[in-house]
């Protein structure tokens, strides 16, 4: 083999390969970044959804006005085998979603078999085969055909949302949002004064509460967040909380309707993780956290160089859990992006977790005792604080 | 909305060699285009992490090359049960011998192919390969040698053919 012919190969491709329009690749990644939000922010509905038990003004005290009632889809599990056994199918990850315990509701759509990456088009086609797939934290299942949905964790399972309003065809039950409780069985909602007509298309719209047990949703027009702000998530019992759009100030509520804040000490560049779940919240910089643990009473400081002196961190995204285990993702020379996680709330020692990545591992993302984080194809999930993970089980 | 003028620089710089390096892998222009701009996506959506980067090509190379490979790993057992759908797409306008020389990498293990486009096409040394692959450096010495032995055969064969 002449190994010249190799070497000129790649002046010849060079001199002819057309340079596309940085436009395109910028929204691709665009598209990413806001995939990668949306799995930060899924969240965002179970913040408010959770704590909304003490919200005053529910459904409950609104009686002046009938709630209405929607029925749940009729499930055919023939038709949505056929989905998920096609060659062609795959889990949208951009729509699936992870649950409190560990659940999973997968959307499912069969694509066309190109090599991806194009723009998708502001609504799915017509007749695109889809499904949607729960996973047991135990792993038993259940699918359903569906059209392409928005679907969002909340306590005790999923909201399955309304299409979007210029998606919808002439069947009324793309109008209709519908639960999926704990057992993976779609449940039917009785709305509360003026929730369906925000809480149908947008269930994680902060101001929309659902109740899978109940199988009701309120909506509560007080609750606001701070200018600006991010919600982050939080469990029940815990205040609500969001973040500035720089990571540099963390804010909480009780009610919704008051905040207070906090800014980190950290100076001004330095790369800040805001994250908070239950009663910790924490703003860290890569080797240094301020916390709180008390829901933002007290605030302390703790400097981590030492404890994390057997992980050779780099830059790290930090994340806490509601029992106070710091979850970071850095990425590590010749090893793509690593998770490793402190063995308790202490932080005095910190671990690698078996989850990593060449490249591409986002901030892992709490839901209730649920941690996961996404990749490519499938998402990991633990339910010890990070100390074991399993794998989403593949399609079919 | 952050500043993707960054990527920018390194997308007019490094796109052509990288499309060169990700053609000799993928074997197919379009597959190789693709990988490079989804890489590139990623720098886009990485935001600060990528500018941190002492060296974004190699990064770059890297989210391509994996992008590849998964596609490869998905599209093989489809291969396997049906025959090929489509003729591999060629950039257009390279010589004939060169168009040649990638039909004959696409015969080689997925390996053996991107070990020597790194190599003669990326100008990358052993040890940066095994560092980019992450694998030993006699590893990518010993894919080079069966590389190039079952690249020359494939040319000889296929010269040998169009001879009659």
């Amino acid at each position: 083999m002449d190994e010249s012919r190799l070497r000129s190969l790649r002046a010849d491709v060079e001199s002819n390969v057309e340079l596309p329009d940085f436009a395109g690749v910028a929204e691709r990644g665009a598209r990413i970044r806001r995939r990668r939000t949306a799995a930060t922010g899924a969240v965002a509905a179970l913040a408010v959804a959770v704590t909304a038990f003490t919200v005053t003004r529910t459904f409950d005290s609104d009686r002046s006005q009938q709630p209405i009632h929607q029925p749940a889809p009729t499930i055919d599990p023939e038709a949505a085998r056929r989905v998920l056994a096609d060659p062609g199918a795959v889990v949208d990850p951009d729509t699936s979603r992870i649950g409190l315990a560990g659940a999973m509701l997968a959307v499912v759509v069969v694509r066309e078999r190109t090599l991806g990456g194009g723009p998708a088009g502001p609504c799915p086609p017509a007749d695109q085969r889809s499904a949607l797939r729960w996973t047991g934290p135990r792993g038993s299942t259940r699918a359903w055909v569906e059209r392409v949905r928005k679907v969002e964790p909340v306590p005790g399972g999923f909201v399955v949302a309304a299409v979007r309003r210029p998606c919808r065809t002439d069947d009324p039950a793309d109008a209709r949002a519908y639960l999926v409780d704990g057992t993976g069985t779609p449940r039917d909602i009785t709305w509360g004064a003026g929730a369906e007509r925000v809480c149908a298309t947008r269930p994680a719209d902060v101001r929309c509460h659902f109740d899978v047990r109940s199988r009701r949703a309120s909506f509560d027009a007080a609750v606001r967040l701070p200018e600006g702000a991010v919600p982050l998530r939080t469990l029940a019992g815990g205040p609500r909380w969001a973040r500035s759009s720089d990571a540099r100030r963390l804010y909480w509520s009780v009610d919704g309707r008051t905040w207070r804040h906090r800014d980190t000490t950290l100076a001004a560049g330095a790369i800040v993780s805001a994250a908070a779940a239950g009663r910790w919240g924490v703003l860290a910089g890569d080797t240094s956290v301020d916390f709180t643990s008390d829901g933002g009473t007290t605030w302390q400081h703790r400097d981590l160089s030492s404890a994390l002196r057997p992980i050779r961190i780099g830059d790290v995204d930090w994340t806490v859990t509601p029992s106070g285990v710091l979850l970071g993702v850095t990425q590590l020379v010749g090893r793509g992006d690593v998770l490793f996680r402190s063995t308790d709330a202490t932080w005095s020692r910190f671990v690698e977790t078996d989850v990593h990545t060449a490249f591409g591992l986002v901030r892992p993302v709490v839901v209730g005792d649920a941690v996961y984080v996404v990749d490519e194809e499938r998402w990991a999930v633990s339910t010890d604080g990070g100390a074991t993970w399993r794998r989403t089980p593949r399609l079919p | 909305m952050p500043d993707d003028g960054y990527v920018r620089e390194v997308y007019e710089a490094s796109y052509r060699r990288l499309v060169a390096q990700a053609y000799a892998v993928a074997g197919d222009r379009v597959e190789a285009e693709d990988a490079v701009q989804e890489a590139f996506a990623r720098a886009v959506a990485a935001g600060d992490r990528f500018r941190r980067l002492d060296n974004p090509e190699a990064w770059l190379r890297t989210v391509a090359l994996n992008v590849l490979r998964r596609r490869w790993r998905r599209a093989s057992l489809f291969r396997a049960l049906t025959p090929r759908l489509a003729t591999p797409a060629d950039v257009p306008g390279i010589s004939e011998d060169h168009v040649a020389v990638v039909e004959g990498l696409r015969s080689l293990p997925f390996q053996q192919r991107e070990t020597l486009a790194l190599f003669y096409l990326g100008d990358l040394s052993v040890q940066e390969i095994a560092a980019t692959l992450g694998v030993a450096d006699g590893t990518v010495k010993s894919r080079l040698t069966r590389g190039r032995t079952a690249l020359a055969a494939v040319m000889e064969t296929t010269l040998e053919a169009e001879r009659g």
